[in-house]
């Protein structure tokens, strides 16, 4: 159990926080150099220590978000290849009828004159570019 | 699809980088110095506190002003950081009603090992402070000024009657010494 630490001594600490820091950021990098001399490398080492491990929590972070961004990408083509090719056309031209976006070339407004590979393909596009909305409904 | 242009007030990812790979010796010294006086008389370890402020810096999260040099950068950083974890904890502390000689008094309660701040007042802080410098009068009056928000700069350089050489390295001293008092790393 502790009692909390009041506004005015946290107040106080803070002036005396600001009070050393000023003095580390107005000390000369020789006067540093000299401390470091008389200490030890102990300080330098620990930041460097700490630079790295801020590499790899840092890479470790973008590497898990990159693997976030593929998973759905992948969740969402397949949403797309797991219609049969009758759903897949019908889809489209919904897409179509609902969404006649300047995105949309003219060979796919023609969606009755394409292959079902073509279909099922312009539909995973149309998922990348977040034009098919995963929750929309698929057999109505 | 717009292509985002990049804002030259702060520095690129790949400048960033390369700003941090270069601090020298002396700036990670510094860095180190301010990690510990920021926690000072807290359980906040500096290493943990200076490694989020790289990691804030590194990931973007944190810009860095072209015009502001990275050291002063990264302690403006872990001074946010402090910040946010001792507000973070207040927050998880439970205020409780006790029964204190026939009266009801409300205390807040924390889990001490994940309690960022001692629950020092401010006159155990001074007292230990003091202590530290009981055969220094002038300091002694530095450490009670910065405390207690009393007179500071020139006003508090001629109240201790030092010149200003003499006034700095007084404030050395008193940085030298709570290093050396406080945090295992500055000791040989």
């Amino acid at each position: 159990m502790t009692s909390r630490m009041k506004g005015d001594d946290r107040a106080a600490l803070d002036r005396l926080v600001d009070a050393l820091l000023e003095d580390i950021l107005l000390a000369t990098d020789n006067e540093i150099l000299a401390e470091i001399e008389e200490d030890g490398e102990g300080p330098v080492l620990q930041s460097q220590m700490a630079y790295s491990q801020a590499l790899q929590q840092v890479g470790k972070e973008r590497l898990e978000k990159a693997k976030a961004e593929m998973a759905a990408s992948r969740d969402r083509k397949f949403k797309v290849v797991d219609l049969d090719p009758t759903a897949a056309r019908k889809r489209l031209l919904q897409i179509l009828a609902s969404d006649p976006s300047a995105r949309l070339t003219l060979a796919a407004r023609k969606a009755e004159d394409l292959s079902d590979a073509d279909v099922l393909g312009i539909l995973s596009d149309l998922a990348e570019l977040g034009i098919l909305n995963e929750n929309d409904p698929q057999d109505d | 699809m717009l292509s985002e242009k990049p804002d030259d007030r702060y520095l690129a990812p790949h400048e960033v980088k390369a700003a941090l790979e270069g601090l020298s010796k002396a700036d990670h010294a510094r860095l180190q110095k301010a990690a510990a006086a920021l926690t000072l008389m807290t359980r906040i370890e500096p290493q943990d506190v200076l490694q989020e402020a790289f990691a804030r810096t590194l990931s973007g999260e944190r810009q860095c002003p072209r015009n502001l040099p990275i050291v002063s950068l990264l302690i403006g950083v872990m001074r946010s950081i402090r910040s946010d974890w001792v507000k973070a904890a207040a927050r998880r502390r439970t205020d409780i009603s006790v029964e204190s000689e026939g009266q009801n008094e409300v205390i807040a309660i924390a889990d001490p090992d994940n309690d960022p701040e001692t629950a020092l007042s401010v006159k155990q802080m001074r007292d230990r402070l003091v202590a530290l410098f009981e055969d220094d009068i002038e300091a002694q009056t530095i450490i009670e000024a910065d405390l207690e928000g009393g007179p500071n700069g020139e006003e508090l350089r001629e109240l201790v009657g030092l010149s200003s050489t003499a006034f700095n390295s007084k404030r050395r001293l008193i940085r030298r010494r709570i290093e050396k008092a406080f945090h295992k790393e500055f000791k040989r």
